[in-house]
């Protein structure tokens, strides 16, 4: 089937028109009236964000174009609505924080391609096209990962990211290419009956295994997670909060399109081998977690322990569908917005008492009660602790996991770690209300109080009156379910 | 499959053949009488002058960079063009062969002009 | 017949052999040499041995863009980052390979699970793509045929990462008017948020 409705591909074009523009207008505008370029992108992506929208059809199945290479249904459709939200917060997060950049009005655009591979992932259905928008998210987020070049960490992390990135990217390539050796095809659905079609070959499973492990790598899945402290660490703060949630997403993405459409044949197998990872990860995440001083190295552990319950709901969704795919599109909004605003506070008690290790926190409710008490909630969120979004979005994981029937124990991991990041969360919210009072926070930019209001309004709001999203998050997975 | 490759590698055979030949018989054939002027470095009649590793001009790199990519358009423009004037005249595509092709070049165009206004193409600055 | 095959594919085994040989040979010779820039013409050794591969394989489009692109172009990229930093810091790079054992432990544990993986499967005959008869066997139109019509959504991906990476590349490797080139390697004090 060729090219049959470019009205489909419209949050494509749009997105690619507006990268393209904010790279071209950063060329000839003066230097003094560049802070245009992130309103630009903004208003961009919420015009992204309602083409995206727009599309929304619950009674549309998936409309296949280009040659079968992309997909249209309400899956690809949510997590593009999702990827614009994603960019236009950390848009605002980082007005702010890189005034002073060399290379300023790179940034935007570059940012606008990351999102651009996400979007294109989202809706890719066939390995090449997969292969193509997961480079163009890796190697820019590199860069991104090493845009403070004065400053070493920055580069360490740069360095490292490709380093990690890069092996894990060949790995991946190398899979895809057994599979269509096996398959003849690069379209999933041909694989995907294809080899469900003969006997389960041991390369196949060899495959599947070498496509899990670079998808591992991109998700921070233990035991493939040793870059991420690091590179959390050492990028620029609003990076890091981009890195922890966009990217990530977009794994996750793939790793459910892949899964569901190539290997049913070989749905037990992998299940076990997602399970046992998923459990590794949370327990590496959280116990690590612990120990840890500085604040955006807590949070890399706590992402990876966030990557673990996921993964719960992604070998839920192998055998029931119509609970473990929504679990995970509601989780992952939930932590879009718990992160972005811990990441958002953080940046401004960062700027006022010049530290990112936690104690930089102490004495907060003193200075800023109002601050204190949102780094709060969205901590209590971080826990899955109600009345907010991460506890509904942790009850619907792991109820998908009960359902399962086989997969229930993940559950119980779940609950269990979910215990033991009480401890390290609720450390930061015991300095924040009874460490010695410091300095109230001076300056609240403008940008950066949007994202802890919508933060903090979206977190209540979810834990409080979850059943929209859900609805939504439910048709979305509709997809699968037939299967 | 390999036979079509025949006459290449009685080519590389030849020419590898040739140039052994020629060093073996130099040493089979030349008195041996080494001194210092003769093992001397020879360049263009002239002492060398400091180590092999000259210096080198940070600028190179970047030209080389934006080269890359260029290099690697022009790889993807060849099978295009191969088979544009089949594809439009044969099937019912008409002027869509141009037009995708003419995206693609759009798009990298813009990074010319990228580098270009951002100075990266020139030598001095 | 040797290995069970014919005598009319000996020509082609053997010549197999040798480009694999030379592949197998330039990758080990890059990652065994200890000097960087010796490592690199290994590198471009292990390159030439794939290109042979692809004309082996009759993929003459593929064999051009692995000598013009991988063997020329981005070998004389890494060769160049080599000598610049080799200036920058006034000494040759080492290569110190730690971790020997563990690395060809990995290596080997891969290597065997590929291997068995490779042998074990029963391959069922498949037809490969779809080649529309007027291309049939010319590889380069087929090429640009797929290029234009199957693919056309990874070619046009294509663009946008090559303009992505171009961009991200000059951003990281230019110098600013007055900047210091090893400066990033200063020590500096706590990072600014």
């Amino acid at each position: 089937m060729p090219v049959t409705n470019l009205q489909l591909f419209l949050p494509e074009l749009l997105l690619t028109g507006l990268a393209l523009a904010v790279l071209l207008l950063d060329l000839w505008l003066p230097r003094a009236r560049r802070s245009v370029l992130p309103v630009l992108s903004v208003i961009g992506l919420l015009l992204v964000g309602l083409a995206a929208a727009s599309l929304w059809d619950p009674q549309r199945g998936p409309v296949y174009d280009f040659w079968n290479s992309y997909v249209t249904d309400n899956f690809a459709i949510f997590l593009k609505v999702f990827f614009a939200a994603v960019g236009g917060l950390v848009v605002l997060l980082s007005t702010d924080f890189l005034r002073d950049v060399r290379a300023y009005g790179e940034y935007w655009s570059l940012l606008l391609f990351v999102l651009l591979g996400m979007v294109l992932l989202a809706g890719a259905n066939d390995l090449i096209t997969i292969y193509l928008a997961f480079e163009l998210v890796s190697l820019v987020s590199y860069v991104l990962a090493g845009y403070r070049r004065e400053d070493p960490k920055s580069n360490e992390a740069a360095l490292k990211y490709f380093l990690y990135g890069a092996s894990a990217s060949g790995v991946m390539i190398y899979g895809m290419s057994l599979l269509y050796g096996l398959g003849g095809s690069t379209n999933l659905q041909v694989l995907g009956e294809r080899l469900a079609s003969g006997e389960v070959t041991p390369l196949g499973a060899l495959a599947l295994m070498l496509v899990l492990t670079g998808l591992g790598y991109k998700v921070a899945m233990a035991p493939f997670q040793a870059w991420c402290p690091d590179v959390y660490e050492g990028a620029p703060t609003p990076v890091t909060a981009f890195l922890s949630v966009g990217p990530k997403a977009a794994g996750f993405a793939v790793l459910i399109r892949f899964a569901l459409s190539v290997f049913p044949s070989l749905l037990p197998q992998w299940q076990v081998v997602v399970a046992i990872l998923a459990t590794l990860t949370m327990f590496v995440g959280n116990l690590l977690a612990i120990r840890q001083q500085n604040l955006k190295r807590l949070l890399a552990y706590s992402s990876i322990a966030h990557a673990g319950y996921l993964l719960i709901g992604v070998v839920a969704a192998g055998s029931q569908a119509g609970w473990g795919l929504p679990a995970v599109l509601f989780y992952l909004v939930a932590y879009l917005l718990m992160n972005l605003g811990a990441f958002a506070l953080l940046l401004l008690v960062a700027r006022t008492r010049g530290t990112e290790e936690i104690s930089g926190f102490s004495g907060l409710a003193q200075g800023a009660p109002f601050a204190a008490a949102t780094m709060l909630i969205l901590l209590l969120s971080l826990t899955g602790i109600p009345p907010t979004g991460g506890f509904v979005g942790k009850f619907y994981l792991f109820a998908a996991a009960i359902e399962s029937g086989t997969w229930w124990w993940l559950a119980l991991v779940g609950i269990i770690n979910s215990a033991i990041s009480l401890y390290y969360y609720m450390n930061i919210a015991r300095l924040m209300y009874f460490g010695q009072p410091a300095p109230e926070l001076v300056k609240r930019p403008a940008g950066l109080s949007v994202v802890v209001w919508v933060a903090l309004i979206g977190t209540l709001g979810l834990g409080l009156v979850p059943e929209p999203l859900m609805a939504l998050a439910r048709q979305a997975g509709m997809l699968f379910v037939g299967r | 499959m390999a036979l079509e490759y025949g006459p290449v590698a009685v080519l590389l055979t030849f020419g590898v053949a040739l140039g052994v030949a020629a060093m073996v018989t130099a040493w089979l054939l030349r008195p041996s009488d080494p001194y210092a002027a003769k093992q001397a470095v020879y360049e263009c009649g002239m002492e060398p002058i400091g180590p092999a590793w000259s210096q080198f001009y940070a600028r190179y790199y970047l030209i080389a960079l934006v080269f890359v990519v260029f290099d690697v358009e022009a790889i993807f423009l060849f099978p295009w063009a191969a088979v544009f004037k089949q594809l439009s005249a044969a099937t019912a595509m008409g002027a869509v062969p141009l037009v995708e092709v003419a995206v693609f070049i759009v798009i990298l165009l813009i990074g010319l002009a990228y580098a270009w206004r951002k100075g990266d193409l020139e030598w001095t600055r | 017949m040797l290995f069970g095959l014919p005598y009319t594919n000996y020509v082609e085994y053997l010549a197999f052999l040798s480009v694999a040989g030379l592949t197998l040979l330039g990758g080990l010779g890059t990652i065994v040499a200890r000097r960087v820039f010796p490592a690199c013409l290994w590198l471009l050794v292990c390159l030439g041995g794939v290109a042979g591969l692809y004309a082996l394989l009759a993929g003459h489009l593929l064999m051009a863009v692995q000598i013009l692109v991988y063997a020329g172009a981005i070998t004389v990229l890494i060769i160049f980052a080599v000598m610049l930093l080799q200036r920058h810091t006034g000494r040759i790079i080492m290569a110190e390979n730690q971790h020997l054992i563990g690395g060809v432990l990995a290596a080997g544990f891969m290597a065997t699970l590929i291997l068995v993986g490779i042998f074990t499967t029963r391959y069922q005959p498949l037809a490969f793509g779809d080649t529309p008869a007027t291309f049939a066997g010319d590889n380069v139109k087929l090429i640009g045929h797929l290029l234009l019509t199957k693919y056309l959504l990874p070619f046009e991906v294509v663009s946008v990462v090559l303009l992505a990476s171009m961009i991200g590349a000059l951003v990281l490797a230019r110098q600013e008017p007055g900047e210091n080139p090893g400066a990033a390697e200063a020590p500096e004090a706590e990072s600014q948020p």
